[in-house]
């Protein structure tokens, strides 16, 4: 079930709320999370029942395994963890990666490779992620010890469980847990359902709207042909926006509905086309899945503990990982690299500044105009390959953009189309607020709370409120035509 | 709540709820692909013109009386004609505009599962050698698709951008007395929009199959022979069902023909013509179904093409490809062996055996037409040249955006 669907939002969700509420008025806080767990398994099992059973087999097996590494010590808490991890990233690897695999070990086998493309369960990545670390941090002695189905919940809580925010049990379980959950504020709703809209009109307004440019030069460029200069420029530019909006309003989308029921996710967001340096744009974009591979991935390697050419190998090993997590296919294996490749040289030239005594303690305005624009420019191309379905594609694109078929400005309908709508929402992306800096009164998102921005920040009244709803009107038209959110594939 | 956050959620409830009614209630009575018919309002038949659409198309299916069911291409939906009497049973026309194979099968399989069907005529639009056209994206969208979500389709119906730009132009022409070619049964009329069937249409219809012709990244969606088989073994499915199938090859221009020959598509024609008959006839007998070939070099084929500035439009064909339902009437009376005079020539029955030598029959018609009408031949020089397509709709003639 799509949150950008008629199912979802004229139905699913409005019935779930009333439940939720009804629940809570007749029944208490017990109850109304009951209904919270049955709803999200309904709104998983709406896609395909049979994999609601893969799901809760998974969600067992590492809450049974959380409450062995608990008891356990030494040596076979090691083991047990290492088994708990090695079942998760098994099943996922079997359902996500084996199909590449067996394409890519082919030629070596002497097969053709088919036969083990499977249907990949919605949202596996994510909570296999999210199992993981509550895994460790079990082995850790770090995580209280409480019941399956405040466990459960935080799994299945269905605004986050297929693509996202990838939250940390330390920050939902509490709120998930009849007892330690903090009664909802008051104005979580109507914040809740501002956030929703807003969400919902950069997926359906915004990111619908921009792809129509970028999917056909991608798909020709796919096909063998070779596209000009602003043909691929306005196509990686076009995606970059597409997928900002998307993935950013399905993330708005989940802040919002979780905020419904008075529950706060992480943000995911902080304006990552504002970054001023590469190590900044992975500080605000896909902020929790960073968060992730930072902590259990990066830090357990070894982190910045053992030199800085260690480090550099650590950052690589980490980033790869990281792209593959996006796909099976070595196109975002390489976007991985690549971006590695960027944090390793943004580290590699910090480290130079400091050494030779000009890292300033504060950057002037051209400095930072500079580091914007050189990490924009970096990001736009890195997005080409994680775009792109083979590597001979991302190079037809990529070769259009630095000028392999000449420098040609294609005065054409479809291209000064295609500006007037990518201008404007390349202005939004590098000047406006953000949704937590506008709704920042309303402190949307767990803590950091953002600064709050100085124009356009939300306040609720009645006029505001006649606004929204013309606005959500306006989504439900466009729905008729929408699509799935990108971040569902991964 | 507190005082304005519960305000606040309130008003946007009540504003959204409201307006959502009104757009909905509005979408249901206007009804502009005849989805519901629960109100009707006879004032506002003539005007509806999403008729052809696949969503409008599936509905009529579901709500009218289709004995007789004609599906195939753009050519059928303008050519044949439901409320024929020679149907002798209430007929819709089911053809849509770009169908290929794929979809074909996709429509088919819907309709033979309707039980009031007894009659199906295809038109296949065997000249093109349409196997490798993708499914249209309003098909997922109609109920022809089975996996057809139905609360999707219904919130697409009444609070859709579709459906409601359809309620809107359905008051617009309204007022405007402009009035849809379309009809509740599927047939497409253009004389009602007052369309021309002069040498910019024929020039238009040309540029556009030239237009296809030379597309070099045509999406294929499958293999040719097994869609073909495919399309066999339902037919074996829809005879098994009580219901009749005819299968029909519609008459076109013989510029259009030439054009095939000019690009080198006649060789596909030909292949894709046997590979059909194969999959239809068992191992040697006769074809299951009949299969009615009106491809000709002559009579209303050869008909001139009229003067550029010419005030006379043309009396059979709108354009190269789409013949008027004149000439559909001929066919229909052919095919159901009813008695009227016929200016077209008699259609061929064929069979896995006849191939040849109607092949050759086509080969002697050319050579006559050829010696009779080469010079028209300089309208395929002509529409091949760099003036671009104009992308136009063809039942109404105007460009779109």
């Amino acid at each position: 079930m799509l949150f950008n669907s008629y199912v979802f939002l004229l139905i699913f969700l409005p019935v779930c709320v009333l439940g939720f509420r009804a629940a809570m008025r007749q029944g208490g806080v017990q109850l109304s999370l009951s209904w919270l767990l049955a709803c999200s398994l309904f709104f998983y099992g709406w896609w395909d029942p049979r994999y609601v059973l893969l799901l809760l087999a998974s969600i067992g097996a590492n809450f049974a395994a959380a409450q062995l590494l608990r008891r356990a010590s030494g040596r076979p808490r090691k083991a047990l963890l290492a088994a708990g991890i090695a079942g998760n990233l098994g099943l996922l690897g079997y359902f996500k990666y084996a199909g590449f695999f067996a394409r890519t070990l082919a030629p070596v086998l002497g097969t053709d490779g088919s036969g083990w493309d499977l249907v990949l369960p919605l949202g596996i990545s994510f909570f296999t992620f999210q199992q993981i670390a509550y895994l460790v941090d079990t082995s850790r002695g770090n995580t209280p010890a409480r019941g399956l189905f405040p466990y459960a919940l935080f799994i299945t809580f269905f605004p986050h469980l297929i693509a996202g925010p990838i939250t940390h049990h330390g920050e939902l379980m509490p709120q998930l847990d009849a007892r330690t959950r903090e009664r909802a504020r008051a104005a979580d709703f109507s914040l809740g359902l501002a956030i929703l809209v807003v969400g919902l009109v950069k997926k359906v307004i915004l990111a619908d709207s921009v792809a129509r440019y970028a999917s056909p030069t991608f798909a020709a460029a796919e096909l063998g042909a070779s596209p000009s200069f602003a043909e691929g420029w306005l196509a990686a530019l076009a995606y970059t926006l597409q997928l900002y909006f998307d993935f950013s309003g399905y993330s708005d989308m989940a802040i919002g509905l979780a905020l419904l029921f008075g529950v706060r996710l992480p943000a995911n967001f902080d304006s990552p086309y504002k970054a001023v340096s590469i190590v900044d744009f992975w500080r605000r974009w896909h902020i929790t899945l960073s968060r992730f591979l930072r902590e259990y991935l990066y830090i357990p390697l070894g982190g910045n503990r053992r030199g800085p050419v260690r480090r550099y190998a650590y950052l690589m090993i980490t980033m790869l990982l990281g792209g593959l997590w996006h796909g099976a296919g070595w196109t975002f294996v390489a976007w991985g690299g690549l971006h590695g490749a960027m944090l390793v040289t943004n580290h590699a030239w910090r480290a130079l500044r400091h050494r030779l005594g000009v890292a300033a303690a504060a950057p002037g305005s051209w400095r930072l105009a500079a580091g914007r624009a050189l990490t924009f420019v970096c990001v736009v191309a890195a997005w080409v390959l994680f775009r792109s379905h083979s590597w001979d594609g991302a190079t037809r694109i990529l070769g259009a953009m630095a000028g392999q078929n000449g420098f040609e400005l294609a005065d054409s309908f479809e291209t000064s189309r295609a500006l007037r709508l990518i201008a404007p929402l390349l202005l939004v992306v590098w000047l406006a607020p953000n949704t937590q800096q506008i709704f920042a009164s309303g402190k949307p998102v767990l803590d950091p709370q953002p600064a709050p921005a100085r124009l356009l920040l939300w306040r609720p009244t009645p006029l505001g409120a006649s606004g929204l709803a013309i606005v959500a009107v306006l989504v439900l038209l466009g729905i008729s035509s929408a699509s799935e959110f990108l971040y569902y594939q991964f | 709540m507190a005082g304005p956050a519960r305000r606040h959620a309130r008003v946007f409830i009540a504003v959204l709820v409201a307006l959502l009614a009104v757009l909905g209630a509005c979408n249901f009575l206007l009804d502009p692909f005849l989805a519901y018919r629960v109100v009707a309002i006879d004032a506002l038949r003539p005007y509806r013109d999403k008729l052809h659409s696949r969503i409008a198309k599936a509905e009529i299916l579901g709500h009218e009386d289709c004995q007789v069911v004609i599906l195939g291409t753009s050519r059928a939906q303008i050519a044949l004609d439901p409320d024929h009497p020679a149907w002798g049973a209430p007929a819709c026309n089911l053809a849509l505009t770009g169908m290929g194979v794929p979809e074909l099968l996709g429509v088919l399989e819907r309709v033979i599962r309707e039980p009031e069907v007894r009659e199906l005529v295809i038109a296949l639009d065997i000249h093109s050698s349409a196997g490798d056209a993708a499914l249209h994206e309003d098909f997922a969208r109609s109920r022809f698709d089975d996996r057809l979500q139905l609360v999707e389709y219904h919130g697409g119906l009444l609070f859709g951008e579709d459906a409601t730009r359809a309620s809107l132009g359905l008051v617009s022409d309204f007022f405007r007395g402009r009035v849809s070619p379309y009809s509740e049964r599927g047939f497409t009329n253009p004389a009602l929009r007052g369309r021309p069937a002069d040498r910019e249409s024929f020039l238009w219809a040309l540029e556009r199959t030239i237009g296809a012709l030379r597309a070099p990244l045509r999406e294929r969606s499958g293999d040719e022979t097994a869609l073909l088989s495919r399309l066999a073994a339902d037919i074996r499915t829809a005879q098994a069902r009580g219901i009749a199938v005819t299968l029909v090859i519609l008459p076109v221009h013989a510029i259009f023909l030439e054009t095939l020959q000019r690009f080198g598509k006649w060789p596909n024609r030909e292949r894709a013509r046997e590979t059909f008959m194969r999959s239809l006839t068992p191992e040697g007998g006769e074809p299951l179904v009949p299969v009615w070939d009106f491809t000709s070099y002559l009579g209303p084929a050869a008909e001139g093409v009229p003067a550029a500035g010419a005030a006379r439009e043309m009396r059979w064909h709108w354009d190269a490809v789409h013949v008027k339902r004149e000439l559909g009437d001929e066919v229909i009376a052919q095919i159901r062996s009813a008695a009227m005079p016929s200016h077209l020539s008699p259609g061929v029955r064929l069979t896995l055996d006849s191939l040849g030598a109607e092949s050759e029959r086509l080969h002697q018609e050319r050579e006559d037409y050829l010696r009779a009408h080469g010079a028209e031949l300089a309208l395929i020089d002509e529409a091949s040249g760099d003036g671009g397509l104009l992308d136009k709709d063809f039942a109404t003639g105007e460009k779109q955006p």
